[in-house]
């Protein structure tokens, strides 16, 4: 591999990984706060996509305006889901939810597929199209926005969950649902907002990747178990753990692909997995927030 | 986590138990109703509705072509169900059955089951390899005609099937036609562009049509450089381009589905990355009519070596028509495949002038059908059930359509070869 190679697979790498990570927090807080693993993370960021999409086709709003309606809008569906379906199932086995979850991606997927049918669409943004060179080496410019609004997304969310009065008492109920009661925070309420918020996330990655691939209704698939190795990377329920992970598996996918092949860049992030799961099971950066 | 492996287990084994369920259900109606198919058949011709049946992706990644091969054999059934219906039968009309692959062996195999129980004389599908070769080894043993629209790998017809026909070019044809017009291109245009590389999707349709280029490239005077096999759903080609970029090669091939030769392209254009010439081979994406009406910021004179339409006939443009009518889409060379046949079938049940699964196998045997929109010679069957005189020719896309640039006498226009 030449030198302009490797650094080139690595400016890509960090900059998909900035994606995958967000993914990952998305799926990591809802997991380490209500210990939920929300198989559906990937229909909801397919949402967000859709949101942007039409946004930008039928009003002409640009993707990153489209930005917060999109984490709105999934803040609101995701709040509603777990008010409407999880929260009655709470008490149910870990194993239960995690099928339930299943079946609402599912669900929210057919009902993509009728709505917006199966067509894969992309958006072509003008002012995105140019590339920045930096001598020999190029950086896509909606990946670069991808990257730096996802980790100021991450940022933003690490304050909110250490400093504001809301995200502590997140934190609370995520170490001791009991005891955050007694304290008189409400659970309930603590959960439709985290749910909300990992839906929201999920939406906003969603949104940034817009620009840059085709989406369709079972987009979410290509992500989800990528956002899953990622998790496990960082440690269950740790939401810096999970944006570290990002970056490595982002990194490491693509010198993957560039020392070996397409095909077996895939396999290199299972082969991490599977390493992970057998010698630090708890993650990388071990797990809780 | 014991308590979740143990759920699992109980859900496989439970998975397991309807799954044998099911299939018995499935042969025990299927006797009975290749019982009443006999005795329908049996007796005089007088039927009302003759079945076909069509096996393609409706859900899932490659849904949008599957519903467009889908459409265009309704199409084709519509037109004769307009015209009087099958003649030799009374003016029967003709149905169609839909279902749903999903793109996934197993379902393709119960599919076929099912369309078999609902009395269909033909099905047609199944758009991609996998499928193709197991809902025709079913239909093998049923015995229902199955004629394969899209369905590249040369063994789809190589088993010794007698229901099994295909009416595309089997995928060793598209290397081997790359290798013929590439050095032809060269000398029509007094250029010489030598390497390649070959970027794929990775299952059987890319993988072995990338074999063949690569064995068969220095006969032809180029020289592969490197391959890049891919996912057909990744997000992100940025490692395959930046090889690309490393090694310069004139040319850029690709074997692609539909979403992942859009990105192909994007990055390539993205990484600043500008080879003489991107040629795909049977690309899901380069003669995907979406695609090169949609894509005109970054398809321009993208060539694409992949069985087409045949442009110089008015019945082509006829067909087209129609299509874009009932539909609001264009129609692309796979939904042109599947329409051709539809033709076939239905022209064989005419021929026949009978519902016997077997007098319709015979007829689709003898077809001698010239009255047709591909870019081929009169279709005809060996007797390994393949459309010999199926060829790809070279397509380019100019200003937001294509158009066929090689060989006569489908030739629309010169070729721009390479890049400006």
């Amino acid at each position: 591999m030449s030198l302009w190679l490797f650094i080139q697979s690595l400016i890509d790498g960090l900059l998909m990984g900035g994606i995958y990570s967000i993914m990952a927090i998305g799926l990591t807080l809802i997991f380490g706060v209500m210990g939920i693993i929300n198989f559906a993370q990937g229909a909801l960021m397919m949402l967000g996509m859709y949101v942007t999409y039409w946004a930008f086709t039928l009003a002409g709003i640009d993707p990153y305006l489209s930005l917060p309606l999109s984490a709105i809008a999934l803040f609101i569906l995701g709040a509603l889901i777990q008010k409407g379906v999880l929260e009655r199932v709470m008490d149910a086995p870990d194993h239960n939810i995690l099928l339930i979850t299943f079946g609402i991606m599912m669900i929210i997927e057919n009902t993509a597929l009728v709505l917006f049918s199966p067509d894969f669409r992309s958006i072509t943004v003008p002012w995105l199209s140019e590339t920045i060179k930096m001598g020999d080496y190029v950086v896509s410019k909606p990946k670069l926005i991808a990257f730096f609004i996802s980790m100021s997304v991450a940022l933003l969310l690490y304050w909110f969950l250490q400093k504001s009065y809301l995200g502590k008492a997140i934190r609370g109920t995520a170490n001791n649902k009991i005891g955050a009661a007694l304290v008189g925070i409400k659970s309930k309420r603590i959960n439709y907002i985290t749910f909300g918020l990992g839906a929201a996330i999920a939406a906003i990655a969603g949104s940034l990747m817009t620009p840059i691939i085709s989406i369709s209704p079972s987009i979410g698939h290509t992500f989800i178990l990528k956002t899953f190795v990622v998790v496990v990377l960082g440690g269950l329920g740790n939401v810096l753990g999970a944006f570290v992970g990002g970056l490595i598996i982002g990194v490491s996918e693509a010198l993957a692909g560039a020392a070996f092949s397409g095909t077996l860049n895939e396999l290199v992030i299972y082969v991490i997995f599977v390493l992970i799961l057998i010698f630090r099971p708890k993650g990388i950066f071990g797990g809780g927030s | 986590m014991k308590r979740l492996s143990l759920l699992l287990f109980a859900l496989f084994f439970a998975l397991i138990l309807a799954a044998c369920g099911e299939s018995k259900d499935n042969f025990r109606e299927t006797d009975s109703q290749q019982d009443e198919a006999t005795e329908e058949t049996s007796g005089s011709e007088q039927v009302d509705v003759i079945k076909i049946g069509s096996l393609h992706p409706l859900t899932g990644p490659q849904a949008s072509e599957g519903q467009e091969m889908r459409d265009a054999i309704q199409l084709a059934i519509d037109e004769v169900n307009e015209n009087g219906g099958i003649k030799s039968l009374g003016g029967a009309k003709v149905e169609l059955i839909d279902s749903d692959s999903e793109n996934n062996p197993e379902k393709g195999i119960a599919e076929v089951q099912t369309m078999a129980n609902a009395g269909v004389v033909g099905i047609i599908g199944p758009y991609t390899t996998a499928v193709a070769l197991a809902a025709t080894q079913e239909a093998e043993r049923i015995g229902v005609p199955f004629i394969v629209d899209v369905g590249s790998a040369d063994a789809i017809t190589e088993r010794g099937f007698k229901y099994t026909f295909r009416i595309q070019p089997p995928a060793s044809k598209f290397p081997e036609a790359f290798l013929k017009y590439v050095p032809q291109l060269n000398e029509e245009y007094g250029v010489e562009l030598k390497t390649v590389i070959n970027a794929h999707e990775d299952s059987d349709f890319g993988t072995g049509m990338a074999n063949v280029l690569k064995e068969n490239a220095a006969a032809a005077g180029l020289e592969v450089l490197d391959t890049l096999p891919h996912p057909f759903d990744t997000a992100d080609l940025s490692s395959d381009v930046n090889k690309i970029k490393a090694q310069n090669p004139d040319i850029v091939s690709a074997t692609t589905y539909l979403n992942d030769g859009q990105l192909l392209v994007e990055t390539l254009i993205g990484a600043n990355v500008k080879p003489k010439a991107i040629i795909g081979m049977a690309s899901g994406a380069f003669s995907n009519a979406k695609f090169i009406r949609e894509q005109t910021d970054i398809n321009q004179y993208i060539m694409d070596v992949n069985y087409a339409m045949n442009p110089n006939s008015e019945l082509t443009e006829e067909v087209k028509k129609k299509y874009e009518e009932k539909y609001n889409k264009g129609l692309g060379p796979n939904a042109a495949i599947s329409y051709t046949a539809a033709k076939v079938l239905l022209d064989a049940i005419e021929r026949a002038g009978s519902t016997d699964r077997d007098k319709i196998r015979e007829a689709i045997a003898e077809t001698r059908l010239t009255d047709h929109i591909l870019a081929q010679e009169e279709i005809v069957f060996d007797e390994t059930g393949q459309n010999v005189n199926a060829q790809p020719v070279v397509n380019q896309i100019i200003d937001g359509r294509s158009y066929v640039v090689m060989p006569e006498p489908y030739k629309e226009r010169d070729a721009v070869y390479p890049l400006p």
